[in-house]
């Protein structure tokens, strides 16, 4: 500070050029988080992951979910490197960057049962909003329903945060609340490389389609460390779009939608239209209705499934709750046939995501009357 | 306490949407996938099973399909009894009845889709649609069975998602 003020403004362009990306430095850094998003999540398809599905943090959850025998779907189990990678990316980076707080005790068992709803609106669309736009870039129109739901969602959760809902204040807590997370995830790493035979392995079917080990964990690391950094969250950059009416606000969606375009133009991967595309269904109001329940559910916890998983790891046993949740509702959400298959939805998913927006719309209409009478 | 608009309208559309999980809980939806089941169960579905396979490589049609019709009417949960009716009858030319059994067989299991598993028959599956859509044209003349033509053109569909892949 002492140096800035000692030199004349005028001296050299370098200070005012310095400013400019510093003033910027933010929705740069959460451009770049979205184009590392976008692109690796093609190219980790393109090198053995599910087809659209490079990256897929409900996808990941369900394949975790079924490694650990949580759930009986034989396809669908494998401890997916990428997701270990996104934790200890996150964490690290938190800790050089001095921003690992652990913290917690707002409402955990609502933000548990949040994050199960969460996983029941991506199984009833059929992915994770990162998901969503994979398959946007690749081409597939029938995620469009699911974007425009997404955005509805968003907009109908910023209404209640508007109208003061609010889940309660987080307090520091013991170091060891916020480390449990990335502790788990180390273990979970040496179990893998051990070959543990606790976890179980796909012989076939998604849980069998992988990256080679070292790019997915590789690649996980550097997308958990700069979302770390830059904060990014899916729904929070359309919801501060809606409210700010910036575009650099929606900087990371649209660079995520945009790398994922030229990266599956690049590998051949990008196949437009709505027939023969792969995890999809023609079941355009559910899907709209699947993503809307994520939209909405993502801005009463805070966050995305990603940014939950990003927040979790740098101490926030808040969002290490909505994670755990996502972990159980993943596992529900194979065990009782609530995911959509290539059909359209299924009986179970019907009714579960309609009875979850129920459920999350009382919790909205009944969190907000306790902050009116609080203002009362 | 007071209640706005706002307030109303988030408890009227929540109580909407429990009723209509009610109804959507008594009414029917999309097929859920069967659990899977392995080939013959009992010795004797064993060898009803094998005698319509051999009849199937031996260019008995005819035969085959009246064996695996009969073999599917006592274990309805099977899924390679399909595989085999939707080959004799895409043998035949009756691509619309191949389709719809190919999808059956998927739907019970999605291994028959799956690229990296044995039971693959994404071939046969991609043979049939490339080939089989135009005689399904003539055969389901679009102004009399429009839905008959309709329902083959969603397995149709069905089937070149699932071969596409996917994550689910």
């Amino acid at each position: 500070m002492e140096t800035q003020v000692l030199l004349p403004e005028t001296e050299s362009p370098e200070p005012e050029q310095e400013s400019w990306l510093r003033r910027n430095q933010d929705w740069l850094l959460v451009t770049a988080t979205g184009l590392a998003i976008g692109g690796l999540g093609v190219w980790l398809s393109f090198l053995g992951n599910p087809r659209n599905a490079g990256i897929c943090i409900s996808c990941f959850m369900e394949n975790l979910a079924g490694a650990l025998s949580l759930h009986g779907n034989a396809r669908m189990e494998y401890v997916r490197p990428e997701l270990i990678g996104f934790i200890l990316g996150a964490a690290a980076a938190a800790f050089l960057g001095r921003e690992f707080h652990s913290e917690g005790g707002s409402s955990p068992v609502l933000r548990f049962l949040g994050g199960g709803i969460l996983m029941i609106g991506c199984g009833v669309f059929m992915g994770c909003p990162i998901r969503m736009a994979l398959r946007l870039g690749a081409g597939d129109f029938t995620a469009a329903s699911g974007l425009v739901g997404l955005v509805a969602g968003v907009w109908l959760g910023f209404e209640f945060l508007k109208r003061g809902f609010h889940l309660g204040e987080a307090a520091p807590m013991p170091l060891i609340n916020g480390l449990i997370l990335p502790l788990i995830a180390v273990g979970t790493l040496i179990a893998v490389l051990l070959k543990s035979p606790l976890l179980q392995s796909s012989l076939s079917g998604p849980g069998a389609e992988r990256a080679p080990f070292a790019i997915a964990i590789g690649a996980g690391l550097l997308i958990g460390a700069l979302a770390q950094r830059s904060r990014f969250c899916i729904t929070g950059n359309i919801g501060n779009f809606l409210v700010a009416r910036d575009w650099r606000f929606a900087s990371g969606v649209v660079a995520m939608l945009g790398s994922a375009v030229v990266v599956s133009l690049m590998v051949g991967s990008f196949h437009p239209g709505v027939e023969a595309q792969p995890g999809s269904n023609l079941a355009y109001g559910w899907s709209f209705l699947g993503m809307g329940l994520v939209g909405i559910t993502s801005v009463m916890i805070g966050g995305c499934p990603f940014r939950q998983v990003v927040l979790a790891s740098q101490g926030s046993s808040d969002a290490a709750s909505a994670v755990l949740g996502m972990l159980a509702g993943a596992a529900l959400v194979q065990t009782w046939n609530i995911g959509s298959t290539n059909v359209g939805p299924t009986p179970a998913g019907r009714i579960s995501a309609l009875v979850s927006l129920a459920f999350i719309l009382i919790v909205g209409l009944v969190l907000r009357m306790r902050e009116s009478e609080q203002a009362a | 306490m007071k209640l706005d608009r706002f307030d109303i309208l988030t408890a009227a559309c929540a109580t909407a949407l429990l009723l209509a999980a009610g109804f959507v809980g008594t009414s029917r939806g999309s097929p859920t996938p069967a659990p899977r089941a392995s080939a013959g169960s009992t010795p004797t579905a064993i060898s009803d099973l094998t005698r319509a396979r051999a009849a199937l490589d031996a260019g008995k049609d005819k035969k085959a399909i009246d064996q695996l019709t009969k073999f599917l009417a006592a274990n309805p949960d099977i899924a390679e009894p399909h595989v085999l009716l939707a080959k004799a009858y895409a043998s035949q030319g009756d691509y619309a009845t191949a389709i719809r059994e190919y999808k059956t067989a998927v739907v019970m299991d999605p291994e028959y889709a799956d690229l990296n598993s044995d039971k693959y028959i994404g071939k046969g599956i991609k043979s049939v649609l490339a080939h089989g859509w135009a005689p399904c044209e003539i055969t389901l003349n679009p102004e009399r069975n429009d839905a008959a033509r309709a329902a083959v053109k969603d397995d149709a569909a069905y089937l070149q998602r699932m071969l596409a892949g996917g994550c689910n």
